[in-house]
């Protein structure tokens, strides 16, 4: 473009009053009309409506334009829609800019409407000076690779790469312990149908591990990712298990392992039931898991940690399937798009010491009552105190670190609900006496407020007040060898004591520990802990990475029925990014003047995107345009101006500055 | 028109008059009232509550005998309309009626076979009677009387109530009123409760509530007050003075049972209707009616 | 103030309060306290309240729940029930209370008159409501229906 010759529109937009009720249009218009190269001024009640980009295609083509300013709403809602207008109406889409004046001047003015007008005046002209330094930009596209990973093997994980599977795309689905399952297959029944939990998740478990498309990566872990355009490597580590694939599931060299046994100085507690009950060092967590391979943790078995004086599981074993010489191993998958389903985990009541978790024998958090419950679990499904007894009565405490400044401050919004469940299945297995504590019942889903009624109706005690502490510290003949609750029931205006044989913590959903995961990723957390979700209302499964999708209590604490929705929404938005077939590179990111570049390597130490590298053999900077996030650091810190982000080059910004500075600047 | 007639415990002691002016009306308007010999109290809730069982076996009891008439029970009370009411709903369920039954067979009484309906005066007036028919029988026009309309509680709690008003806003009495041909006066305490039930307990908060509320309807304009509910008239009007004391304000608002002031419009004189056994003179507010010549039919 | 104790080895309170004629909403009652502000006792007596008096019978404080005086200052007018979003009767769960605490042998001006009043009923066939004035030839003579009232009511207790 040479200069003089720039044919520029401006389009002001009403907002349907949003705007026009505070800054002057019309003044708007004629002022933006009468600016250099400025060949179209007009205002528009809707410039987001069809007739609106109407309009705007139209003007390009009648008027030509080469160089767009559309004076509306931030950049934020409509950027993309008005450069995908400009673009069909055949004008190089990286030509237009917006103006926000409904944000920065009819919102935040409000009561100055005249100051509002005069700064949209300069915004407009601000841009108008920009667009006239703006060159068209070419967009490219990288192909994308047509595998996706799915991180994390619980409900969400198995759910999304089912439906992916199905979809036909090649699923390489990873998870970290040695079966697939998650925390639902710890529960016993699900709220509020009381559905068999494993009824309805194992026949999941089972197509995902017998799909076609779906390979299954168990006891592996995400190491590292390398993000390029249109693919992901990921470094999994396949632990080892000790036990190779010929093991037959006989179960000999469990019942054979000395650890754990009444005489063994090693003892493990097991995982899959919370510490619930002791475990061997060669295992499978559960009668149902997938795949149906034993494990050998070397933390804790004999042969390992005793200069492999053990070995009899090797001797047992009928189908000489323990190995011991087994290694870790480190896997490159190579994918297009990842789906994180990396779940929750129970959050540590002992950070509460007034409820006695760790301390008291019957205080248990959810999770372990689920183990309680569960015909599977430790004691066969009987909710049997310590002392292998029944409580005659125990206290449903809510809220454990949820909804607490001091600890976790968001609501983890399944545990009423679990509560409620908990209460149900104790009273109708146990005939206990049932005290639910709670701050605020919340019971909004399908069904869930006629659970609460039924459960109600149930002759289980409902209590509205935060309990204060648990103790054994009996004040009265009842409450010798009971745990004590004491918590001012709020709508009685009196503090209780209710003293109970069995206490359950319902304890807040924490973020499964994956800070190392999600920085070789490059994803964020949201303050809670939680994967950053690219937009938490109309965008929750995708995330700011292009091509990497989150699903399930990864994103935030969530139940089954909206982990299986947003699972399944994640996978539908995987499905069509890796149907695309190709990805649009943002041309709105770093490029280097190769002339200029002097490979002193200072963008690539500020840049937080690993976007920037220096090749040691042509002494360039090189940018990988997928990770540049177009933040500029690098254009700062360069010495030579060799590094620039495109749209935003230094004429080009010191154009907008020298339309919105005041006129007469002293020399 | 025939109904088994239920006065209840107020007009069959204290307030007779309002068994007087009913008696009066019904048979103006040619409403003929069967006496129920054997009916005992409705309960008042109070019955309900020591000896529950017994409470709903006696109401069976006054059922059955207006269904051995063949006829529907007509109260003049709020409480009586509602704990009636209420008996004659749960009797239509064959489980209680039966079991109900088994006590009444052991007193040596008849059973009920259910089916019974109970009704206010109140409504037997607009719905039975009909607005045309009683509009024609009105002689003496409440001309210029401004009657604020107080319905109490129990009345609209009945679970029929829905059938003739809107128990939470409710418009019956005041479109009675006009029928009457007096100047109807809502306030929003007309469907509060008088207190009753509290005052053995808390005379202080009851002379405190009837005063809040009696305050209203003369705020709103009122020169007297009619009730459909005899309770309500014990504590309107025989603690009148208790509640202007109590509430350092002069209220003077004369309490008219519904069955009077219809009396009064119908023509009847008012000594016959009773007016003079009440507390707070009502003499003073109805004088220019009674000077008024009576419209010959 | 000494805190309330919870016996869980015994039933609930509010079990039996359920299994009371007119008690059996109180499962369904939740803590919203929409029959607190229709109220009128409660308008006037900040000491009087519906849910304060529930939620007493949930925390399982029986004895001190049918000594209260407050069962007695209900006025029976039943306006608790109409923004009830449970369908729950509080005024009636109120009457299952007083139920209870005749049974429990509770004394003070409350029970003492419903006494009266009930063996008025069981006597007499019907009930003198006015506390004052004239008595009435009619008021004194027992109702016709006596004897036979009398027989029901001694057969409901029996029953």
């Amino acid at each position: 473009m040479t200069g003089g010759t720039r044919k520029i529109g401006v389009f002001i937009c009403h907002c349907g009053g949003n705007i026009s009720d505070v800054v002057d249009v019309n003044a708007v218009r004629e002022f933006a009309a009468q600016q250099d190269e400025v060949v179209a001024s007009t205002d528009f009640r809707f410039m987001c409506s069809n007739q609106g980009q109407a309009r705007l295609q139209e003007t390009i083509k009648e008027k030509g334009l080469d160089g767009v300013v559309v004076a509306c709403c931030t950049p934020k809602m409509y950027e993309d829609m008005f450069r995908g207008s400009a673009k069909e109406a055949g004008m190089n889409p990286y030509l237009l800019e917006i103006a926000n004046v409904r944000e920065q001047c009819a919102y935040a003015h409000r009561h100055e409407p005249e100051q509002a007008t005069e700064k949209a005046k300069a915004l407009v002209a601000a841009q108008v000076a920009k667009v006239r330094n703006l060159r068209p930009l070419d967009v490219k596209t990288a192909p994308i690779h047509d595998g996706v990973a799915v991180i994390g093997a619980g409900i969400a994980g198995i759910h999304a790469a089912l439906l992916l599977g199905n979809a036909g795309h090649k699923v390489t689905l990873i998870e970290k312990s040695p079966t697939i399952g998650g925390n639902m297959a710890r529960f016993d029944k699900t709220f509020p149908t009381l559905d068999c939990a494993m009824c309805t998740l194992s026949p999941k478990m089972n197509d995902v591990f017998n799909h076609p498309n779906v390979d299954l990566m168990t006891y592996a872990e995400v190491k590292d990712a390398v993000r390029a355009p249109g693919r992901f490597t990921l470094t999994v580590v396949q632990k080892p298990r000790y036990v190779t694939d010929a093991c037959i599931g006989c179960n000999r060299c469990t019942e054979a392992c000395p650890v754990s046994g009444p005489k063994s100085p090693i003892k493990v507690e097991s995982e899959w039931n919370l510490g619930l009950s002791p475990r061997k060092a060669i295992y499978l967590p559960f009668s149902q898991a997938l795949p149906q391979q034993w494990t050998l943790d070397a933390d804790h078995c004999y042969y390992f940690q005793r200069n492999h004086t053990c070995g009899i599981c090797a001797k047992v074993c009928p189908a000489d399937a323990i190995d011991f010489t087994q290694r870790p191993e480190e896997v490159q998958v190579e994918v297009g798009a990842v789906v994180v389903a990396t779940g929750y985990r129970p959050f540590d009541a002992s950070q509460i010491p007034q409820y006695g978790f760790g301390k008291y024998a019957d205080v248990y958090h959810g999770l372990q009552v689920e183990r309680l419950l569960s015909s599977t679990g430790p004691t066969n499904g009987k909710l049997l105190k310590k002392d292998g007894t029944p409580p005659q009565s125990v206290g449903i405490i809510h809220c454990v670190g949820s909804r607490d400044e001091k600890y976790r401050s968001y609501c983890s919004r399944v545990c009423c609900m679990a509560s409620l469940k908990y209460a149900h299945l104790i009273r109708e297995r146990t005939g206990a006496r049932v005290y639910n504590f709670y701050m605020d019942m919340r019971a909004n889903g399908k069904g869930y407020e006629e659970f609460y009624q039924r459960v109600a109706s149930e002759q289980v005690g409902f209590v509205r007040g935060k309990p204060t502490r648990v103790t054994d510290q009996a004040t009265a003949p009842e409450e010798e060898g009971k745990l004590t609750i004491v918590v001012e029931d709020t709508l009685a205006g009196v503090v209780l004591r209710v003293p109970v044989d069995m206490v359950v913590l319902s304890t807040a959903m924490d973020p499964e520990d994956v800070d190392g995961l999600l920085a070789s990723l490059k994803l964020d957390k949201s303050p809670d802990g939680f994967v950053k979700e690219y937009h938490l209302k109309i965008n929750p499964t995708e995330t700011a990475v292009k091509g990497i999708f989150v699903a399930g209590c990864a994103q935030s604490p969530k139940d089954i029925t909206d982990t299986i929705a947003q699972a399944g929404a994640a996978a539908m938005s995987a499905s069509m990014f890796l149907g695309s077939g190709s990805m649009t590179l943002n041309p709105l990111v770093a490029e280097v003047n190769p002339d200029l570049c002097r490979a002193c390597t200072r963008c690539s130490e500020v840049c937080e995107f690993d976007a920037v590298r220096v090749d040691p053999e042509a002494l360039v900077a090189i940018v990988d345009e997928t990770s540049c996030e177009g933040c500029g650091k690098c254009t700062v810190v360069c010495p030579t101006g060799a590094i620039t982000v495109r749209q935003f080059t230094k004429t080009q910004i010191a154009a907008s500055i020298d339309a919105l500075a005041p006129k007469a600047v002293a020399p | 028109m025939r109904y088994a007639y239920f006065p209840g415990c107020a007009a069959s002691g204290s307030c007779r008059e309002l068994d007087d002016a009913t008696r009066g009306v019904a048979e103006d308007l040619g409403i003929e009232l069967v006496d129920l010999a054997g009916a005992a109290c409705c309960g008042a809730g109070i019955l309900q509550e020591t000896n529950p069982e017994g409470a709903l076996a006696v109401n069976a009891h006054t059922l059955s005998l207006a269904q051995t008439e063949g006829l529907d029970v007509l109260t003049v009370c709020g409480t009586c309309q509602l704990h009636l009411a209420r008996a004659a709903r749960s009797l239509e369920d064959p489980k209680t009626r039966a079991r109900v039954n088994r006590v009444l067979e052991k007193a040596g009484q008849d059973p009920y076979r259910g089916g019974v309906r109970v009704r206010h005066l109140l409504q037997v007036l607009l719905q039975d009677v009909g607005e045309r028919k009683l509009a024609a029988h009105v002689r003496r026009p409440l001309d210029g009387l401004a009657v604020g309309a107080f319905y109490g509680c129990n009345l609209l709690r009945d679970p029929g109530a829905d059938a003739y008003d809107t128990p939470e806003d409710p418009t019956s009495i005041e479109r009675l009123v006009a029928l009457l041909g007096g100047n109807a006066v809502s306030f929003r305490a007309r469907t509060a409760c008088c207190g009753f039930h509290a005052l053995a307990v808390r005379e202080d908060l009851v002379v405190r509530l009837s005063a809040a509320g009696l305050a209203e309807a003369r705020d709103a304009g009122a020169t007297m007050v009619a009730t459909p509910c005899p309770l309500c008239h014990l504590v309107l009007d025989a603690r009148q003075r208790k509640a202007a004391k109590a509430s350092g304000q002069t209220l003077n608002v004369p309490i008219l049972h519904l069955s009077q002031l219809v009396g009064l419009a119908l023509g009847i004189d008012p000594g016959r209707l009773g007016v003079d056994r009440h507390v707070v003179p009502v003499t003073p507010v109805i004088e220019k009616l009674e000077d008024r010549e009576v419209v010959k039919a | 103030m000494e805190p309330a104790r919870v016996r869980p080895e015994v039933p609930p309170f509010w079990v039996e309060v359920a299994s009371t004629p007119g008690g059996e909403s109180i499962a369904t009652c939740i803590p919203c306290e929409a029959c607190s502000s229709p109220c009128p006792i409660g308008a006037l007596d900040p000491g009087f309240s519906l849910p304060r008096i529930i939620g007493r019978v949930k925390a399982g404080r029986r004895q001190e729940t049918l000594a209260a005086e407050d069962l007695w200052t209900c006025t029976r007018c039943y306006a608790c029930a109409a923004g009830c979003p449970r369908h729950a009767r509080p005024g009636e769960i109120l009457g299952a209370l007083r139920q209870l605490a005749l049974r429990a042998g509770a004394d003070g001006p409350g029970p003492r008159r419903a006494r009266a009043l009930g063996a008025q009923v069981r006597e007499r066939g019907r009930i003198d409501l006015a506390t004052r004035g004239k008595p009435s030839p009619r008021r004194a003579r027992p109702a016709a229906s006596s004897a036979a009232v009398r027989g029901i009511l001694d057969a409901a207790e029996a029953s």
